[in-house]
C-alpha cells in the first residue's frame, strides 16, 4: 500500500486560502473519484471538493472553522501500489494462452 | 459525474423577439427517476458554475435521478451580457425562464403523472425569481425550494448613484448594503459589472413584493442559522400558507448566507422535498 | 550463492552489511529508489517535468521526490517537452545533470529538435568542452490501453541518432541498476522504460556501490555486466532477442516452446545503442537460429540492425535467416487494437515455427 497526499488545490480567482466547513468523508472511509469530499468556503463563494481519486482516506488536514493555505496538506489516501497512472490501465497478469504447436526435425549438425 | 450534460442551444427561441443570449445546460443523470425537470436559479453575482456546480448541487441531484436544468441570468457566468435595460427586468427574466424551462422538456403538471411539471430550486436572487415564477405559472410548476430567501428584496434598496460615484471617483459609499453588495460583485473577475448594476437597476423598476403574487404550490424555505435574512421566512411562510401552500422551513445550524449552499442538510431536504 | 552469502546465513548476531539486501520491488518502486538514491549521491542531479513534482509523476516514479530534496531539486514543468529538453541543455551546460522526464513516449516528438540537434551533438560541436550528462526518461512501448501518443516505440529513431545511447530495461532490478548507471554517465542516455512492465515485482539487489558490483557481491549472476545485454534464460536450439516489455513475452514463448521439445535461449538486448553485439554472436553462435521481437512497426525498425549484426557474425552458422516478429507498419492503435498490435505469443511462436523449417537450396 502506498500513501498520496493531495493538497489544497489552486482555487481559481486568485484565491490563496480556504476555511473547512465540513468534512464530508472521514480516516478509515473509502471512496471513490468525484465524490465529495469537503465543504470549502473561501472569500468569494462556497464549493463541495471532489475527491481527486479513489482510495481509503487515512488523514485529513483541518478540521470545521480552520483555514487552509493553497498547498498546504489537505487530505491523505492509501491506494494500492498497482494504482495506474492518469492514463490507461494496469495490465494483469495472465497465464499464457497459445495456440500454435511448434513442429520440428532438429537435427544436430 | 458529469453524465450527459448538454447545452439547448439548438432549440434556442427568442422571447418578445429578442434572443436573451442566456447559458443554458441539461444536465441528465445516469439512472432517470421518472420524475419532472429541476430548474436551478442561482444568485445575484454568481452563476450556475459557482451556486450549482462547484456546489455539488448538480451531481447531488443528479444521483438522485434527476434530470437538472441551469441557467446562467443575464450578464453572469457564460450568458450575453445585453445593453438594452430590458433584459434584465425580472418579469423579461421570468418569461426567458419559461421559454428555457419548455425547450428543455418541461410539460404543464397532469394528474397522476410524476414526469410532467417542473421543480424549482432558487438560491438568494434565485428564491425570488422562483417565488414569482412559481406564483405566475401554477399549471407548471410542481415544488418549490428556496434558499437564503427574503421578504425584502436588498437589491431594490442598493444605492445606485452612490454605487456609481464609488466607481467613478472612489467616493466611499455610506449604505452599508450597498457596499456589501458592489464589494461581492467585484470580486469575481469574470463579472461584468455595468451588467450588474443593470440588473439592479431593473430590479429598482420592478422590486420585490411577496404579498403581490405567491405561490399556492407546496414549498421549502431554507437559510444559514447566522443569515440574517432568515428572519424574514416566517413571514414568506406565512404569505404562502394564507394561501393554501404547504410550507416547510428548514435553519441550518452555523451556517451563513453565503455557506449555506454547500450545506448536505440544505441538498439531502431538497431532494427529500421534491423527490415526491 | 556465493560463499559470503551463504556463510552469512549461519552468522550469529546482526547481520552485517557487507551484502546488499535483495528487496520484492515493483519497476515503479525500483526507479523511484534509484532517482531518490541518485538525488543523496549526486548534488548536481535534478529531476523535472510535467507532473514530476507536486504529484509525483503520473506513474509515481518521482513519489516523494520533492517532498523529501525539495522543489529546487525535483519540479514540475509547463506542458512543453521542447522547454524540458531545452532547459536540460542549459543545465547540462552549467554543469547540472538533469534526468528530464517526458511524461509519454509519444509527447517526445514535440523535443526532437531539442534531442537531436542540441542534446545529441554539443558534445561534438564543442569539441568535449560541454558534455551533455542528461538522463531523459521516457515512459515507452504500449501494453496499458492507453490513448493515442501513450504507447509508441521509438527506440529506433533515438537510436539512429549519433551522439545518444538508448537503453531499456526489462526487470526492476535492471530499472534500478541501468539508471543509477545512465544518471552517472557523462553522455546523454535515452532511458525507455516499458510502462506495461511498471507493476511487475520482482528481486532487486539494491546497492550504493558501483552498478554490477552489488551483484557479484551478492552472488547473483546477472547473465552480463550492465553495460551489455544478458540473457535472460539459456537455450541450445533458437535465440529470441528482446528488450523492454517484450522480453517477459519471450520468456513465456520460452516456456511454451519447451513444451514441444524446443529449448528457446532469450537475450534481452537492454542496450539499444550501442548494441552489444558480442553477445548477439555469443547467444546465436551457440543456437544457429534467432528471431528478433519488438512492438515497433517492422520497416527500418530496430530487428533490422539486430538481425544484420547476428548475420555478419555468424554467417558461416546460420541455419535460417534471421526473422522479425514485430508491430505492423501502422500508426499505433487504440486501446481495444493493442492485443492485435503487439506481437502476441502465438505470432512469436510462428516467427520460431518458420525459422525451424527452414531448409536450404
Amino acid at each position: 500500500m502506498a500513501e498520496i497526499s493531495f493538497p489544497l488545490p489552486d482555487l481559481g480567482e486568485g484565491l490563496i486560502e480556504a476555511t473547512v466547513l465540513d468534512w464530508l468523508v472521514s480516516p478509515g472511509q473509502q471512496v471513490e473519484r468525484n465524490q465529495p469530499i469537503v465543504e470549502l468556503e473561501t472569500s468569494k463563494s462556497a464549493l463541495e471538493l471532489p475527491s481527486p481519486q479513489a482510495g481509503k482516506v487515512v488523514r485529513i488536514h483541518g478540521a470545521a472553522g480552520e483555514t487552509i493555505n493553497v498547498g498546504e496538506p489537505l487530505i491523505v489516501f492509501e491506494v494500492p501500489d498497482d494504482t495506474a497512472g492518469i492514463v490507461g490501465t494496469v495490465p494483469k497478469d495472465e497465464a499464457p494462452k497459445r495456440r500454435v504447436r511448434l513442429s520440428a526435425v532438429l537435427d544436430e549438425d | 459525474m458529469m453524465t450527459g450534460r448538454h447545452t439547448v442551444e439548438q432549440q434556442r427561441h427568442t422571447v418578445e423577439g429578442t434572443d436573451p443570449g442566456l447559458f443554458v445546460e441539461v444536465h441528465e443523470p445516469a439512472t432517470d427517476a421518472g420524475l419532472r425537470p429541476v430548474l436551478l436559479i442561482h444568485g445575484f453575482s454568481s452563476s450556475s458554475k459557482l451556486n450549482w456546480a462547484d456546489s455539488g448541487w448538480i451531481t447531488a441531484l443528479q444521483d438522485a435521478g434527476r434530470r437538472v436544468i441551469t441557467v446562467d441570468l443575464p450578464g453572469h457566468g457564460r450568458s450575453h451580457s445585453p445593453e438594452d435595460l430590458d433584459s434584465y427586468t425580472p418579469s423579461r427574466i421570468r418569461a426567458d425562464l419559461l421559454q428555457i424551462a419548455t425547450d428543455a422538456g418541461a410539460r404543464p403538471l397532469r394528474d397522476g403523472d410524476p414526469s410532467t411539471g417542473l421543480d424549482i430550486v432558487g438560491y438568494s436572487l434565485g428564491s425570488r425569481l422562483a417565488w414569482e415564477f412559481g406564483a405566475t405559472q401554477p399549471d407548471l410548476v410542481h415544488r418549490i425550494v428556496l434558499g437564503g430567501p427574503s421578504s425584502a428584496d436588498p437589491l431594490a434598496a442598493f444605492d445606485l448613484v452612490a454605487a456609481q460615484r464609488y466607481l467613478a471617483d472612489g467616493t466611499p459609499i455610506g449604505d452599508e448594503s450597498t457596499a456589501g453588495l458592489l464589494k461581492m460583485a467585484q470580486l469575481l473577475p469574470s463579472n461584468d459589472l455595468f451588467a450588474l448594476l443593470s440588473l439592479i437597476e431593473a430590479i429598482k423598476g420592478e422590486p420585490f413584493d411577496p404579498d403581490e403574487a405567491a405561490p399556492h404550490v407546496p414549498i421549502l424555505l431554507v437559510a444559514g442559522e447566522k443569515d440574517d435574512r432568515a428572519a424574514t421566512m416566517p413571514e414568506l411562510a406565512h404569505l404562502a400558507g394564507k394561501r393554501g401552500a404547504l410550507v416547510e422551513t428548514l435553519v441550518v445550524p452555523g451556517r451563513t448566507h453565503t455557506n449555506v449552499i454547500t450545506s448536505r442538510a440544505f441538498k439531502e431536504a431538497a431532494i427529500e422535498f421534491l423527490g415526491v | 550463492m556465493s560463499e559470503a552469502a551463504t556463510a552469512l546465513s549461519f552468522a550469529p548476531g546482526p547481520v552485517t552489511m557487507e551484502t546488499e539486501p535483495v528487496l520484492h520491488l515493483s519497476m515503479q518502486q525500483a526507479l523511484n529508489r534509484a532517482l531518490d538514491e541518485i538525488l543523496a549521491d549526486h548534488p548536481k542531479t535534478v529531476i523535472f517535468g510535467e507532473d514530476c513534482g507536486r504529484l509525483g509523476g503520473v506513474f509515481r516514479i518521482t513519489d516523494g521526490l520533492q517532498a523529501k530534496h525539495g522543489e529546487e531539486r525535483v519540479f514540475d514543468t509547463p506542458l512543453a517537452e521542447s522547454a524540458i529538453l531545452g532547459m536540460s541543455v542549459g543545465l547540462a551546460m552549467a554543469g547540472f545533470h538533469p534526468i528530464p522526464e517526458v511524461q509519454f513516449d509519444g509527447f517526445a516528438y514535440p523535443a526532437i529538435n531539442q534531442i537531436v540537434c542540441q542534446i545529441a551533438r554539443m558534445n561534438y560541436r564543442s569539441r568535449g568542452t560541454l558534455p551533455m550528462p542528461i538522463t531523459l526518461r521516457v515512459p515507452s512501448f504500449g501494453g496499458i490501453r492507453a490513448p493515442e501518443h501513450h504507447g509508441e516505440s521509438l527506440e529506433a529513431l533515438f537510436a539512429h541518432v549519433p551522439g545518444l545511447k538508448v537503453v531499456s530495461p526489462s526487470t526492476p532490478h535492471d530499472a534500478y541498476h541501468l539508471l543509477k548507471y545512465a544518471a552517472t554517465r557523462p553522455d546523454p542516455v535515452i532511458f525507455m522504460e516499458p510502462k506495461s512492465r511498471y507493476w511487475q515485482k520482482g528481486p532487486v539487489v539494491v546497492s550504493t556501490a558501483t552498478p554490477g558490483q552489488a551483484m557479484l557481491d551478492a552472488g547473483m549472476d546477472d547473465g552480463g555486466s550492465l553495460t551489455g545485454a544478458r540473457v535472460a534464460r539459456e537455450g541450445r536450439h533458437l535465440t529470441l532477442v528482446a528488450w523492454g516489455a517484450m522480453v517477459a513475452r519471450c520468456l513465456q514463448v520460452a516456456e511454451l516452446a519447451a513444451e514441444d521439445g524446443i529449448d528457446v535461449e532469450v537475450v534481452d538486448l537492454r542496450w539499444l545503442k550501442p548494441i552489444d553485439a558480442e553477445a548477439l554472436a555469443r547467444s546465436v553462435g551457440k543456437t544457429r537460429r534467432a528471431v528478433v521481437v519488438h512492438e515497433a512497426p517492422l520497416t527500418s525498425g530496430l530487428g533490422a540492425e539486430v538481425a544484420q549484426l547476428i548475420t555478419q557474425h555468424c554467417f558461416q552458422t546460420l541455419k535460417a535467416p534471421v526473422e522479425r516478429v514485430t508491430g505492423f507498419d501502422v500508426p499505433y492503435p487504440s486501446g481495444d487494437l493493442e492485443d492485435e498490435y503487439i506481437p502476441n505469443i502465438d505470432r512469436i511462436l510462428f516467427g520460431i515455427q518458420r525459422v525451424l523449417e527452414y531448409r536450404r537450396g
